[in-house]
């Protein structure tokens, strides 16, 4: 049961309020029709789904209702920041503070 | 049957009041402060239960949640809850308790004879056997499966409802023991939210069978007068009879109060159980310890039982559960066993110690005690 | 492999159970395998079964990073079945179920594989529809199926709720009567033992931790034991795919999720099926040891913690005592969780890669035990060959770019 910051209210809420959308930072191309099978499949299915640091995108769907991105470590649970759209995370799976 | 085991010597007991209840359809009587298993032990019932497969007798061993073998079908029709420890269910008027294994009867068990084809049963035996024919396999299963399973499910709507509650504190105690009693009190004087929770139907841990002091005073009242203290802080919530189940991510733990199993009733008195689900900001464990129980041949056997559970049938629930004893230990701890069993009039036969010189002061302390060191039987 | 019967029952028994083969032997690593598997649940080790079985490939090793069946294998609820909607995935599942029907005799060692039926409840108008949809389409592929009315429900789990004075009211079920559920640990020992007598080594306490490459091929794998050399890697991690996966550069469809499961305190006989709910949420047996068998959704986000969040476990509880208002006071023991590999369209991916030599079998998700015998035996026939297996071909990670999905949410049993 994560216990999660949202960026917008400032205030730590139940996981229960959120809902999950994922990883973080996937571009929607600005031309879909341009694409190849390949690379459309790619960016609707294929994810990087790594054990540790993961940047991923959630729904505070019971609170403010906006989106907010969260740097987690898929194993331990911790979550390391949380940050809103259009930012950039300070944690990466590097260690390095960028 | 009659109170045979009874003392007066039990600090959370009231030796004069009477409880009725019912074993396996036979009318017992208990007293106020009773759990079923002190009750069963002050009756003299030695055989609760038969081991699942080779259907051996076994008796009373623990006096918590460590007990393995007294597993009972409380009360009857809607209500009943099977595989309840007897050690954790508090006595009430009117209580009925039955043992979950064995047929017709505990004492006299016909399934007993699988003992005789016991060595045909070596763990996982199943995997190496009822394969062929293919087609009987399910015929093999329906009675693998029939002796199986403990106590019966009840077969009628649960009569009772449930609730649950949402709760935020700065400082969740889990367990009531002294350790977790002081630092409850502690974190409550210093102005923080605390909840504090204990499965036992009172605070107090193992001090509710202690026999010593503390700060001068008996244990017993010590507890007393803390659980009073804390009870007068209005940022701390005690929850007795209640068990922390998990320990989830982030601090949040579920806690199941048991909110009237102890009065024996149904559905009237508002919701049986009580969930709480507990986001905490700190959590202190202080669950205490079991006895580690001693391995050799046969200790399994009705009679074999836990020197702490002894000293707190003694103790706490004024029970001595037999008449002559032999104490088998590693270490000096379980020698206060020796002089509680003494204490209540009972014969200690020997002291089996597995080391070869023990020295501790309480060892010592044996002569006037009952047993003497020439007593001291020693397997090194 | 010395065989299992009543008599070497008996035989052992004079000597006091002490001349019992080993299962299987722990050999050390060799140099060179023909195959390695990577993986050593149950899927791993039926695909290595059916190399040296099938195909004559015996050496061939099966790399574990912890013990034999000890990741989702060990952790599923076991629910067999075979009653899926697609032609392609049905027709995966009766395979499975097929072998499943001759397993215990084929492996010599009894997997309890237990015909009791599989129920699925509808519980509105629009799951009665997709059930007998569902079902119509079971039989044309000559799966055993019928649409059951709540009464008949009634008869085959006698302690369930089908009164219309609740949430989620009963109106019917699809009702598998040859699927059941499998005792999890003997299927994986099972399959070991099988492939260890037919000369596969099984490495345990060995992870993989890298996939060494020459020009875009596979040439062996780097483990926490060292270099082995190998022209096959065939990949049967399940939750930990995605890791393995990376190793060669890959990215997989897949996400990673925690599920959980729970057990009551052994109880006398008192549900002899298997029932499942979609609507509600939650899916309970009995096993033949007597506890309760209760398996809850997926949770909301990835996790490779092999534990999950309360809220989805209590939801599963209030859906049970819903559907069985008597097992209130039946008083849980044990929960845990597992990492399922899900997939975007509830399939598995039964694959070869854009690397030579690389092969992947995953993406079983919530739903992977009931295969674990077909599964094992098209992998162990599309790595042999290099060539999917007929019933193999569209389960090709390729239809995540081609677009030809095989959408099983409704049948995969559970939502994920
Ligand atoms: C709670 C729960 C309930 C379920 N209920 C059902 C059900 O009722 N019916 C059903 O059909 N399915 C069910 N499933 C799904 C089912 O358990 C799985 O789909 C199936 O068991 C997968 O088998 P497997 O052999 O692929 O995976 P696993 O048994 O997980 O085996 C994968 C193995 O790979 C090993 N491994 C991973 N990485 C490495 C590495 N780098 N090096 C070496 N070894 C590695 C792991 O240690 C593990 O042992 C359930 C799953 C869960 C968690
Ligand atoms: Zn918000």
């Amino acid at each position: 049961m994560l216990l999660i910051h949202c960026p917008h209210c400032r205030e730590d809420r139940e996981e229960e309020e959120y809902s999950y959308s994922g990883e973080a930072h996937i571009v929607r191309p600005l031309e879909p029709e341009a694409l190849s099978d390949q690379e459309w499949g790619d960016y609707l299915f294929f994810r990087k789904n790594p054990k540790g640091i993961h940047h991923e995108m959630w729904y505070h769907a019971v609170g403010c209702r906006r989106y907010f991105y969260a740097t987690r470590n898929t194993l331990s649970y911790e979550i390391l920041e949380t940050y809103k759209v259009g930012e950039q995370p300070q944690v990466s799976a590097q260690g390095a503070a960028q | 049957m009659s109170q045979i085991n009874r003392l007066n010597t039990g600090a959370r007991t009231d030796s004069t009041s009477r409880i009725n209840f019912t074993y396996n359809g036979k009318q017992m009587q208990g007293v106020a402060g009773d759990t079923l298993a002190s009750a069963l032990l002050a009756n003299g019932v030695n055989v609760v239960g038969r081991s699942f497969k080779y259907s051996r007798p076994r008796g009373i061993v623990g006096h918590g949640a460590e007990e393995p073998n007294a597993i009972m079908q409380i009360g009857s029709g809607a209500a009943t809850v099977p595989n309840l420890r007897a050690t954790q269910v508090e006595l009430y008027e009117g209580l009925e308790s039955a043992s979950v294994n064995g047929w017709p009867n505990v004492n006299f068990d016909l399934m007993s004879i699988t003992g005789w084809f016991g060595r045909m049963m070596p763990p996982g035996f199943y995997y190496k056997t009822f394969m062929y024919p293919a087609k009987l396999w399910m015929t093999y299963e329906h009675f693998i499966r029939k002796a199986a399973g403990l106590g019966s499910a009840p077969v009628q709507d649960d009569p009772d409802s449930y609730d649950k509650l949402n709760q935020h504190c700065d400082v969740l105690v889990v367990g009531a023991g002294p350790a977790g009693l002081v630092a409850a009190r502690e974190a409550a004087r210093a102005g923080a939210r605390v909840i504090i929770a204990d499965e036992q139907s009172e605070f107090g841990g193992s001090l509710l069978a202690s026999i010593n002091s503390i700060d001068g005073q008996a244990a017993t009242s010590w507890v007393d007068e803390l659980v009073a203290e804390l009870e007068s802080f209005s940022n701390v919530q005690t929850l007795p009879r209640s068990t922390a189940f998990g320990y989830y991510d982030h601090n949040f733990l579920g806690i199941l109060q048991r909110r009237t199993d102890h009065l024996g009733i149904s559905a009237d008195s508002g919701s049986r159980q009580r969930l709480h689900r507990v986001r905490a900001k700190r959590v202190i464990l202080a669950t205490g310890a079991f006895e580690r129980p001693l391995v050799f041949a046969q200790n399994d056997i009705p009679g074999v039982m836990q020197a702490s559970s002894v000293s707190t049938y003694i103790n706490r629930y004024g029970v001595a559960p037999g008449n002559r004893m032999i104490l088998f230990t590693t270490n000096d701890n379980a020698y206060q066993t020796a002089i509680d069993w003494h204490r209540a009039g009972r014969a200690v036969v020997a002291v089996v110690d597995s080391r070869s010189a023990p020295s501790g002061e309480i060892v010592g302390s044996g002569t006037g005690n009952g047993y003497s060191s020439n007593s001291r039987l020693r397997s090194d | 492999m010395k065989k299992y019967s009543g008599f070497s029952l008996f035989k052992n028994a004079l000597s006091y159970h002490e001349n019992w083969q080993k299962l299987w032997r722990s050999p050390k690593p060799k140099d060179y395998y023909d195959v390695i598997v990577v993986g050593g649940g149950g899927h791993g080790l039926a695909t290595a079964y059916y190399l040296a079985k099938v195909h004559g490939i015996t050496k061939v090793a099966v790399i574990e990073k912890g013990y034999l069946g000890g990741g989702n294998t060990a952790r599923n609820t076991t629910i067999i079945r075979s009653n899926y909607l697609w032609d392609e995935a049905a027709q995966l599942y009766e395979l499975s179920l097929k072998l499943w029907e001759g397993l215990s005799q084929e492996l010599n060692y009894n997997v309890m594989f237990s015909q009791r039926g599989v129920l699925n409840l509808g519980h509105n108008l629009q799951d009665m529809r997709d059930i007998e949809r569902r079902v119509n389409a079971n039989r044309l592929n000559g799966i055993d199926g019928e649409v059951v009315t709540p009464e008949r429900v009634k008869e085959i789990a006698p302690l369930i709720n089908i009164s219309k004075d609740c949430r989620y009211p009963i109106l019917g079920a699809s009702w598998q009567p040859r699927g059941g559920t499998a005792r999890h640990d003997a299927v994986a020992w099972g399959y070991a033992r099988g492939a260890d007598a037919l000369g596969v080594d099984l490495i345990q306490e060995t992870e993989v931790i890298g996939i060494r490459r020459k020009n875009g091929s596979v040439v062996g794998v780097e483990t926490t034991q060292g270099f082995i050399g190998t022209r096959k890697v065939a990949c049967v991690t399940a939750g930990n795919s995605g890791v393995v996966a990376a190793m060669a550069g890959l990215r997989l469809p897949v996400e990673s999720r925690p599920l959980q499961a729970l057990v009551s305190e052994p109880v006398k006989p008192c549900l002899d099926t298997v029932v499942m709910s979609n609507a509600v949420h939650g899916y309970i047996s009995q096993s033949d040891k007597g506890d309760l068998v209760i398996g809850a959704g997926v949770d909301g986000y990835n996790g490779y913690g092999q534990r999950g969040s309360f809220h989805v476990i209590e939801h599963t509880l209030q859906a049970i005592c819903e559907l069985f208002p008597a097992f209130s006071r039946v008083r849980m023991n044990r929960q845990w969780g597992g990492v399922v590999d899900t997939c975007p369209d509830a399939c598995p991916i039964i694959s070869k890669t854009s690397v030579d030599g690389l092969y992947f079998n995953c993406g079983w998700g919530t739903g992977g035990f009931k295969a674990t015998p077909g599964s094992g035996y098209v992998f162990a026939d599309t790595v042999a060959n290099d060539h999917p297996h007929p019933l193999a071909a569209a389960f090709n990670v390729d239809r995540f770019n081609t677009g030809a999905l095989i959408d099983e949410h409704g049948a995969a049993g559970v939502a994920h």
